[in-house]
């Protein structure tokens, strides 16, 4: 039996701004149906206990109690939600101490169709681990609908160097939560790669807190909304230690009657001394009915950072676009190469091909559906 | 002259923190209800219009929320303001004729002498009233208005005057300018006819004497089409240790092809809730700029907004924002871009010291019809220690493809590098820094007449004494 959920403080900001703007934090109403749907995990080392992987019912023996509700970036009622309904399992990784984990570990999540699939994740990187994940949103083929909701904590400890990366090839008529809380210990160093491709709507939260000192966030993604889809993104990144650092990018095109919502927050906190921070956005319109908004905040209670973002929104430029049709290429297969490009850039970080892959045989669905 | 402490620690000693006794001056009734209203109508004897206009707007305020954003003004108690006092003085035409405390006020703040030197008009508000107004001969001949608001509402442009009151920001905007439309006294009007060109500006200097009291005085200016003007805005009050409350509302009308110049220079005293409005509807090819010097209050909210709706209109807005200990400055601007080719610059300075919350807050607006328009901005924090806190807020909502949209902020310190090659120079350390501090807000005096730069300077001066 089909209810509809209505959550109205998904993505909210840390610091206010006007109402008119609608951007200080978006509402969710979804269909939420039968409990369904698939996850897969691959690419686990064998015949070594260097990274450990099962599921269980609480993650409390795990974590220490200051972490237990360590902050996304969607919000509370999306964590309520991811964590009341559906199984409750939460699938745990820990990478031994000193462990390097070279081959990525990929987990794939399959909401079936018309049905809502939550998924929890708690990885652990013990002191001077290292190892990458992957993570893929995908739907049975065909006019997937139905809700995914996935969770992912993260709890770096010292030196560990984590790199997450969630790609969207989701169904066009999904909804989409994808929530991903950070903590990093001293010298940690925290990587996110993000591609946002499918869904009708997403929404995608990204806490990240940088306690220890010297530790470090970077991210890096890339997005292309196109239909109607909403793709509504909050990234906030708390520095607490210590010549902490941030880098985060986000690039894409948002086409037809698609809108893009950017929410990215910089927190210099008291203590945080000899901090930095920088935040890029490049954001590529490619229909006059398309919408964006943007909203990059720095936060700054401390004296000795030095933090920066820029953006950078508008259309092909003229020269660009006279220089590729003076080449013969036309306007229409210039803006799908330049959208094409700024994936790329991002993909390319991608240490597996076969996803690469999914993601290039991905947007070439996409542009069969626009000349249809 | 009383001699009263304040309860809030000051930073230095202002030139401008200086009062009078309420000789033989009305004050209505603290708080806000309705017989307040009707009284102070009465005494205003406003139009039928008016009064129904205020009783209107009292309801609004009493619907409406306080923002959920922004700095905290829970301390603000409107049954504590006096919404209305009225100097014992009619308004004057001559200096002399003004009741002889006041007019020292005004000596004191330079406004006699730099109405002489370099200003084509002035009107001084005391409180709720004005209590001097005078406007150059040559500059009245030209057909430029330049009055009190109140004869605004009763002479030749009465038609006019009640055709734009409150139309571009409607008591229904917000809690504070339904307040306004309420309760508002005083201000001017100012009206220039099509194709003249003021090249000198005009001033209007508002001072809050009155403790426990709030001043809204209102500001409507229409540039005709291809007309110049530039309005320069200076306020300052004593403090007191209660709060006070100013809820201005600034309305700027510029029609086709007129350019508009808007100047402030605000030394609100350190008790000061400022919680001011203003906003600007730019007509084809119009330009409006503003140029904001904020360094007084305790709280500040305040946003100039430009409506660009006329194809090609444009608008500047240039500001620097200076918030020392028990200042929680909020300030930036607003772009509406609702026009072809319209184009929107802002450049922000803020600097944050001793605990100073300075807070930079912006939104970029481009329509569907704003086609082929472009906006910038560039918002540059200085903190100066790490008890103090320097926030960036910008927003941009875009739904047209056909623009171009480029932000950039920074945050940071001062230089250690700098004020060691300074020192290097024999300068002192606290002059480094204020040099550097002056150097900074560059961008922002360096726009406005040489007299107010010099007043700012020194303003940046006062406020970085005793820094290190």
């Amino acid at each position: 039996m089909a209810r509809t959920i209505r959550y109205d403080n998904i993505n909210t900001i840390p610091a206010l701004t006007w109402n008119w703007l609608r951007l200080n934090r978006a509402t969710l109403t979804a269909d939420v149906t039968a409990f369904g749907g698939t996850s897969t995990v691959s690419g686990l080392p064998n015949g070594t206990d260097a990274l450990t992987c099962k599921a269980v019912s609480t993650t409390d023996d795990l974590l220490p109690e200051h972490l237990r509700a360590m902050p996304g970036g969607l919000g509370s009622e999306a964590s309520e939600f991811i964590g009341t309904f559906g199984t409750q399992m939460t699938v745990t990784l820990t990478a031994k101490k000193g462990a390097h984990i070279e081959q990525p570990v990929t987990a794939r999540f399959f909401p079936g169709r018309g049905k809502t699939f939550t998924d929890r994740q708690l990885i652990v990187a013990e002191p001077d681990a290292k190892l990458t994940v992957i993570m893929v949103y995908a739907s049975p083929v065909g006019p997937a609908d139905g809700l995914l909701a996935v969770q992912t904590q993260i709890w770096a400890q010292a030196r560990a160097d984590v790199h997450l990366i969630k790609v969207n090839l989701l169904g066009a008529r999904c909804t989409h939560l994808d929530d991903t809380a950070v903590f990093c210990e001293e010298g940690a160093r925290m990587t996110l790669t993000q591609i946002e491709l499918g869904g009708a709507k997403t929404y995608a939260g990204v806490g990240v807190t940088l306690a220890g000192d010297q530790s470090s966030f970077k991210s890096d993604t890339a997005y292309h909304c196109h239909a109607a889809q909403l793709l509504d993104m909050n990234y906030v990144v708390r520095h607490q230690g210590a010549k902490t650092d941030t880098q985060m990018t986000v690039k894409g095109v948002v086409g037809d009657e698609a809108t893009k919502v950017y929410r990215g927050t910089i927190d210099f906190q008291r203590g945080c001394a000899g901090a930095t921070g920088d935040e890029q956005e490049e954001t590529l319109l490619l229909s006059p009915a398309a919408v964006n908004k943007s909203i990059p905040i720095i936060l700054c209670g401390e004296e000795d950072v030095s933090g920066t973002h820029g953006a950078s929104i508008g259309r092909l430029g003229a020269d660009e676009l006279f220089y590729m049709q003076s080449r013969g290429i036309s306007e229409q297969a210039a803006k799908q190469m330049m959208s094409r490009a700024k994936i790329a850039g991002v993909a390319r970080r991608i240490p597996d091909p076969a996803v690469v892959a999914e993601i290039d045989a991905f947007l070439d669905t996409i542009a069969a559906v626009r000349h249809e | 002259m009383e001699n009263e402490e304040p309860c809030i620690p000051q930073i230095s000693a202002s030139p401008y923190d200086f009062r009078n006794e309420e000789r033989g001056a009305y004050r209505n009734k603290a708080g806000l209800t309705e017989a307040i209203v009707r009284q102070l109508s009465e005494d205003k004897d406003d139009p039928d219009w008016m009064r129904e206009f205020r009783l209107e707007s009292l309801k609004l305020y009493n619907k409406l929320r306080v923002p959920e954003w922004g700095p905290d003004i829970s301390a603000l108690n409107i049954d504590e303001i006096a919404t209305y006092v009225r100097p014992n003085t009619k308004m004057q035409t001559t200096w002399e004729d003004v009741p002889d405390d006041i007019k020292d006020t005004f000596e004191k703040l330079g406004i006699p002498q730099a109405e002489r030197t370099s200003l084509a008009g002035v009107g001084a508000q005391y409180d709720s009233e004005l209590v001097y107004h005078n406007v150059q001969d040559e500059v009245a001949k030209s057909g430029v208005v330049y009055t009190d608001f109140e004869s605004s509402l009763r002479g030749d442009y009465a038609d006019m005057v009640r055709a734009h009151f409150m139309q571009l920001v409607k008591p229904n905007d917000h809690k504070f300018a339904a307040l306004h439309g309420a309760v508002w006294s005083g201000g001017s009007f100012v009206y220039v006819p099509k194709g003249v060109k003021v090249e000198v500006p005009l001033q209007s200097y508002f001072r809050l004497n009155a403790k426990g009291a709030g001043q809204f005085e209102h500001t409507l200016i229409i540039v005709d089409e291809g007309a110049d003007l530039h309005f320069i805005e200076g306020c300052s009050a004593p403090k007191y240790n209660v709060a006070n409350l100013h809820a201005g509302c600034v309305e700027l009308y510029v029609k086709k092809n007129a350019r508009l110049r808007y100047s402030t220079v605000e030394n609100w005293s350190k008790n000061m809730y400022n919680l001011n409005t203003k906003r600007a509807r730019v007509e084809e090819g119009g330009a409006i700029e503003w140029v904001s010097g904020s360094f007084g209050s305790h709280v500040s909210y305040l946003y100039p907004q430009s409506n660009l709706v006329g194809a090609n209109s444009r608008a500047e807005f240039t500001g620097v924002t200076f918030a020392g200990a028990d200042q929680n400055l909020d300030t930036g601007a607003k772009m509406v871009h609702l026009a072809p080719n319209t184009s929107s610059v802002i450049t922000t300075k803020s600097i944050s010291k001793s605990g100073g919350i300075s807070t930079y807050r912006s939104a970029i607006y481009i329509s569907k019809n704003a086609a082929g328009s472009k906006a910038s901005v560039s918002c540059e924090s200085l903190m100066l220690d790490s008890q103090s806190r320097s926030d960036t807020i910008p927003a941009m909502e875009i739904h047209t493809d056909d623009c171009d949209v480029g932000h950039e902020a920074k945050i940071g310190r001062i230089s250690n590098d700098t004020v060691f090659y300074l020192m290097s120079r024999g300068i002192s350390e606290e002059e480094a820094r204020t040099m550097i501090v002056s150097g900074f807000a560059n961008p922002v005096s360096k726009e406005l007449p040489l007299e107010y730069a010099v007043e700012m300077n020194n303003l940046i001066r006062l406020e970085m004494k005793g820094n290190l």
